[in-house]
């Protein structure tokens, strides 16, 4: 054979293997692309349902209440399916495609979660035509979509004397149990700290020492506010109020003419963007013995102090050994003879025992050995129930259901914070593939809640006659150098969600926007150094720690307590204030 | 004397055929393989970014090392928009109803290293703007045989390219790990 003929043969095999090969990679490239729209639209949809909650509770004043609740959820829902729904009408899907396609979503709140997803005990149709009727009888065939009953974040615990008990966790260090501690069923809440360095308890006071050196006592908080006087003719008035909390409730104090005749104060709540003066005789009554100096503070450290003696005394000796499983509430989730299910939990404490606190337990501090446990609780239980959820799920017999695999980053991110996390799988993607991924958004803009960061710092030029403020995150560089080097002075701390634009409604087409804590005529700006620009702050944990160290060299001390001091104090004594008067349905129960 | 000319021009033309000819369209699709691989991990690690509002030294040398797997050398080049909401917005003058009057501040690579060397991570917030793009900086062996034929001058001949952007999500959190 010639040369020439084997050039012929090996070209006519080599270019159907090139024309296979090639299309098989551009499909590949096809799908990839497909994948990341997917991906992406997911992510954008899930935003769009943080952001509807987000927008509908900051501005809904009765949002913590559970009926409001779950219809800011179902609303979070539905922007969730049109904004996919917009975004998908491209790749041709239906709003009942998508449906079939999105196993379930998942809202993760301060103490507990909605799963939304199909249930089936719905009513079933009978009869045709003009008979057809509704049955009572469930047959296990109809499905419809909606949110699943709330789950608490709970686990149940054997002690050692028998009892069983369990114990709430939630998104903070807060906790409520019930059972029977030796002292017949009692159900208790309350936050849990290291009791180690709470001192000095003045009752008469309302001082006490914490950790050393931070003196947590009364305090002036003060907040700008636009009111209507006069609905009619859309006559407004702002000005800078005192404002104490009266059970979860802002009260102000009018400033002007601020004693009645009688000696009592003029308060008002701020309902409906209008001054609703109280004549509630026992708010009065708080606001006349506290002077309008808020002592929440103090209070959350006093009964946090209390609380945590008591579970201390109680629960002292519980390790994870302890706990039960979730699914199977009459199994230890360890057994002597089996270590594998030490695997149970994703974190392993060991033998430490979580409700003892100490330096290095301090339920405050991310790493500790509560949080830990907390966290895996909480993990644990989600994964029990949206595991069922989604491989229960039947839309489509084309296609089965399983829970995709999260990483850990992604759970940490669900751990600590409200979120929404969207399952979409199924979708066949060019032929080749069935997508399947979720996206987790979190919400760090809410009232449900107040973690270790939503705390900023109001700052101005120490000696400054420019009315300029600037709000700071605790770990800022500036903020501490400043602060160290006396050029900046602290004014207050106050939870982030009071730093969001709030709108008046005048009327139809006339609105007023205002910040709580822009007051009097200031200026306030975030800081150019943590706020508006990355960097690398440091973390709200070494804050509360009162110690810095170097990133990478962990033996060089940065700042230490001394230098940290003030920032320690406003911080530390709003982040209990901001705490103490979150409203909570459950935290009031125990008390 | 005509044919052993024939047969010399044959066997360049088979040469051709044989080795040049399947050895570009090897490469090419070596090429649009490490354009998937890239494209793949540049989105991933954008989105990262975007749902856990920070960018870490970790995260970004793993997602270098990623993109250096395919064989080829790259150049990054990272652009983060952030958001000012200050201008206007925070004072209690007239105009601070106005909305839409944002800004934005560019960070380029060279800045986003320097921050990244210095503290391990940049923190990010909600309605900032991230931007990857990689381009290839070597020259693959596709584009060398294709030089062989033709040339393609200019700063821009690179042939594998990954790009991706998006607003983030969600205020970093500045706790934990």
């Amino acid at each position: 054979m010639k040369l020439q003929h084997l050039a012929i043969i090996f070209v006519i095999i080599i270019i159907p293997i090139s024309v296979v090969l090639s299309s098989y990679i551009q499909n590949q490239i096809k799908l990839i692309e497909i994948q990341t729209a997917y991906d992406n639209i997911l992510i954008n949809s899930t935003y769009d349902a943080v952001k509807a909650f987000q927008l509908n509770t900051t501005n809904n004043k009765y949002s913590t209440i559970s009926d409001s609740k779950i219809r800011d959820i179902e609303a979070a829902v539905s922007t969730f399916y049109n904004s996919l729904n917009t975004s998908m009408a491209k790749y041709g899907m239906s709003s009942t495609d998508l449906e079939a396609y999105t196993p379930a979503l998942l809202f993760t709140l301060y103490d507990g979660y909605y799963i939304y997803s199909s249930y089936n005990n719905v009513y079933s149709l009978e009869g045709e035509g003009d008979e057809e009727k509704a049955s009572i009888n469930l047959d296990e065939k109809n499905f419809e979509n909606g949110l699943k009953p709330y789950v608490y974040y709970s686990a149940k615990y054997k002690l050692n004397d028998g009892n069983v008990i369990v114990v709430n966790y939630t998104l903070d260090n807060e906790i409520t149990v019930y059972g029977d501690f030796g002292d017949g069923y009692e159900t208790k809440s309350g936050y849990l700290i290291d009791t180690g360095k709470v001192k000095n308890i003045d009752e008469t006071n309302k001082t006490l020492i914490y950790d050393n050196d931070i003196i947590i006592q009364k305090e002036q908080l003060q907040e700008h506010l636009i009111t209507i006087e006069n609905s009619a003719t859309g006559e407004t008035k702002e000005g800078d109020y005192i404002y104490i909390f009266y059970q979860n409730k802002k009260v102000y104090l009018d400033p002007e003419d601020p004693i009645y005749s009688d000696g009592s104060y003029k308060i008002f709540w701020y309902d409906n963007y209008t001054k609703t003066y109280i004549q509630d005789a026992q708010t009065k009554k708080y606001a006349q013995e506290c002077k309008m100096y808020s002592t929440s503070a103090y209070d959350y450290y006093k009964e946090a102090y209390e609380f945590s003696m008591w579970v201390q005394d109680k629960l002292k000796d519980v390790t994870q050994k302890n706990m039960l499983k979730i699914e199977k509430p009459d199994e230890f989730i360890t057994k002597k003879n089996n270590p594998e299910e030490e695997f149970y939990l994703s974190e392993n404490t060991g033998d430490e025992n979580i409700f003892e606190f100490s330096d290095t337990n301090d339920p405050m501090l991310s790493d500790s050995t509560f949080n830990n446990h907390r966290l895996a609780v909480i993990r644990k239980s989600i994964e029990t129930n949206l595991n069922a959820v989604i491989s229960s799920y039947q839309n489509t017999a084309l296609y089965e259901y399983e829970m995709p695999i999260m990483s850990s980053q992604d759970w940490y991110k669900i751990l600590n914070n409200v979120s929404v996390v969207s399952y979409m799988q199924g979708m066949p993607m060019a032929g080749y593939r069935y997508y399947n991924n979720y996206a987790v958004i979190t919400n760090n803009v809410n009232k449900e809640v107040v973690t270790n960061e939503n705390i900023y710092i109001v700052t101005e030029k120490t000696g400054g006659t420019d009315n300029s403020r600037e709000y700071h995150l605790p770990g800022c560089k500036e903020l501490i150098d400043g602060v160290k080097g006396g050029s900046l002075s602290i004014i207050g701390a106050y939870s982030t969600a009071s730093f969001q634009r709030q709108t008046v409604k005048i009327s139809e087409n006339n609105e007023k926007h205002f910040y709580f804590q822009a007051r009097g005529g200031d200026t306030l700006t975030s800081c150019y150094n943590c706020v508006v620009n990355a960097t690398g702050n440091y973390s709200a944990d070494d804050i509360i720690k009162g110690e810095i160290r170097h990133y990478e060299n962990k033996n060089n001390v940065l700042y230490d307590k001394k230098d940290l001091k003030e920032i320690r104090t406003a911080y530390l004594k709003a982040l209990a204030r901001e705490k103490y008067n979150l409203y909570k349905t459950n935290f009031d129960l125990g008390n | 004397m005509g044919d052993s000319l024939i047969t010399v021009v044959a066997i360049f033309l088979a040469a051709i055929l044989m080795f040049i000819f399947p050895l570009m369209s090897l490469a090419e699709k070596n090429d649009n393989i490490s354009q998937l691989a890239v494209q793949t991990a540049t989105t991933k690690f954008v989105d990262d970014v975007r749902t856990t509002g920070k960018m870490t030294l970790e995260d970004y040398e793993g997602y270098l090392g990623e993109i250096n797997s395919t064989g080829n050398a790259f150049e990054a080049e990272i652009l983060i928009q952030q958001l000012d909401d200050n201008p206007g917005k925070k004072t209690t003058q007239v105009e601070s109803t106005k909305i839409g009057e944002n800004l934005y501040y560019n960070i380029y690579t060279t800045q986003v290293m320097n921050k990244l060397y210095e503290t391990g991570r940049i923190n990010l917030k909600e309605g900032d703007i991230v931007t990857v793009t990689v381009k290839n900086t070597n020259q693959t062996i596709s584009q060398l045989l294709r030089n062989f034929f033709y040339t393609i001058a200019g700063n821009d001949s690179y042939e594998i390219v990954g790009q991706h952007s998006g607003i983030v999500s969600v205020n970093a959190s500045t706790s934990g790990n």
